[in-house]
C-alpha cells in the first residue's frame, strides 16, 4: 500500500468519524412558533384567498363557468365584423353566452384570426414590434442585474467559491 | 432543520425552508399522522427544497455575477500535517461539535452539498450524482476534496483561527 492509499484511508476514517459523531442540532425556538403564527394567519383567509383547489365545488364550477363565458364575450366582441374587417373570415356570429363551440372551431377561428391580422398589417409593423418586445426584454434584465448586484453580495472563499 | 441548516449553512435560509416544510406537512396531516415513514418524507421534502433553492440561487448568480466561475477549483491542498486534530480531540463535545459545524459551513457549496447528502443524508453516490446533476467522477472528487478540506480546517488551519 503506497503512502497516498494509506493517507486516503486515514482521511476518510477520521472524517467520518468527526462527521457521524456530530448530534442533531436544534432548531431555534421560535420556529414553531412561526409556523403556528403562519398556519393562523392561513386559516383566516377567506375561501377565495386560498388555493383555488380547496375552493368549495359549487364555487369551483361558478368560476369555470363565468370564466367560459367572459372568454366567450372577448372573443364575440374582437370578432365583430364592424370593429376590425375581419369578418369574412368568420363563418357565423354566435351569441357570446353559448361559449361551448368546440375546441377545434375555436382553434380555427383563432387561426383565421391571425392570418387576417397577418395579412392586414404591414411587415415593417412587425418587425418594430418584435424589436420593442426584445428591447423591453433586455432592458428588464439589465435593471434586475443592476438591482441584484447592488443589493446582494456573494460571500467568495479563498478558493473564489460561493458560499 | 439540521439537515437545511448543514445544505444551506445559513441560519435564515434554512429556517425558511423548515418553516415551508412543516407547513406543507401541516397540509398533509391526514396521510403524515397514519404513515410510518412520516420522518422520511420530512427529510427528504427538506432535502429537495434545500436543493431546489442552492439551484435556483446558483442560477441567479451565475447569471448576474461576473465573479470566476470555479467552484471547486482551488489550490492543491497540502498533504502534510493535515491529521494533527490531537486538539480536537482535547475539546469538550459542546465547543467541539460547533467548530465542526463551523468548518463545515465554511466549506464551498459545491463540495459542502455532496458532502452532506453522503455522510448525514447516507445517500450514495449514484444517487448524489442525479440529485446534483453532476457526473459520478465529479461527486467522488468533490467528496474527496470536500474531506480534505475539512480536515485541514479541523487541523492547524482550524487551530490557528480557533486560537485567534
Amino acid at each position: 500500500m503506497s503512502q497516498h492509499d494509506h493517507f486516503d484511508e486515514q482521511l476518510i476514517a477520521r472524517v467520518e468519524r468527526v462527521l457521524r459523531a456530530q448530534p442533531l442540532q436544534k432548531a431555534p425556538p421560535d420556529l414553531i412558533e412561526n409556523v403556528y403564527q403562519q398556519l393562523a394567519r392561513n386559516a383566516a383567509r377567506s375561501w377565495w384567498q386560498r388555493s383555488f383547489s380547496t375552493w368549495p365545488p359549487v364555487m369551483q364550477a361558478v368560476f369555470v363557468l363565468t370564466s367560459l363565458t367572459a372568454a366567450r364575450i372577448v372573443y364575440w366582441v374582437l370578432a365583430s365584423p364592424d370593429r376590425y374587417g375581419v369578418s369574412s373570415h368568420f363563418m357565423t356570429q354566435r351569441p357570446p353566452w353559448l361559449w361551448w363551440d368546440s375546441a377545434a372551431q375555436g382553434l380555427e377561428r383563432g387561426h383565421a384570426l391571425l392570418h387576417a391580422l397577418g395579412a392586414a398589417l404591414p411587415t415593417a409593423w412587425w418587425y418594430v414590434g418584435a424589436a420593442t418586445l426584445i428591447g423591453f426584454y433586455i432592458v428588464c434584465v439589465l435593471c434586475g442585474a443592476l438591482v441584484y448586484r447592488s443589493m446582494v453580495r456573494p460571500i467568495v472563499t479563498d478558493e473564489g467559491c460561493l458560499l | 432543520m439540521t439537515t437545511a441548516l448543514r445544505l444551506l449553512a445559513d441560519q435564515q435560509q434554512a429556517q425558511d425552508v423548515a418553516q415551508s416544510v412543516f407547513l406543507r406537512a401541516y397540509t398533509h396531516f391526514e396521510m403524515l399522522s397514519q404513515s410510518p415513514s412520516a420522518g422520511g418524507w420530512l427529510k427528504t421534502v427538506t432535502r429537495n427544497e434545500c436543493l431546489n433553492h442552492l439551484t435556483r440561487y446558483r442560477k441567479r448568480w451565475r447569471l448576474f455575477s461576473d465573479y470566476p466561475q470555479t467552484e471547486h477549483d482551488g489550490p492543491e491542498l497540502p498533504v502534510e500535517a493535515v491529521f494533527d486534530q490531537t486538539w480536537l480531540d482535547g475539546m469538550d463535545d459542546a465547543r467541539r461539535e460547533a467548530h465542526v459545524e463551523r468548518a463545515l459551513a465554511a466549506l464551498p457549496q459545491a463540495l459542502r452539498v455532496p458532502l452532506v447528502l453522503f455522510y448525514f443524508e447516507d445517500l450514495p453516490y449514484a444517487e448524489i450524482a442525479q440529485q446534483l446533476d453532476y457526473s459520478l467522477a465529479k461527486v467522488k472528487t468533490n467528496i474527496h476534496r470536500a474531506r480534505l478540506l475539512l480536515a485541514q480546517q479541523l487541523g492547524p488551519k482550524g487551530r490557528e483561527l480557533y486560537s485567534s
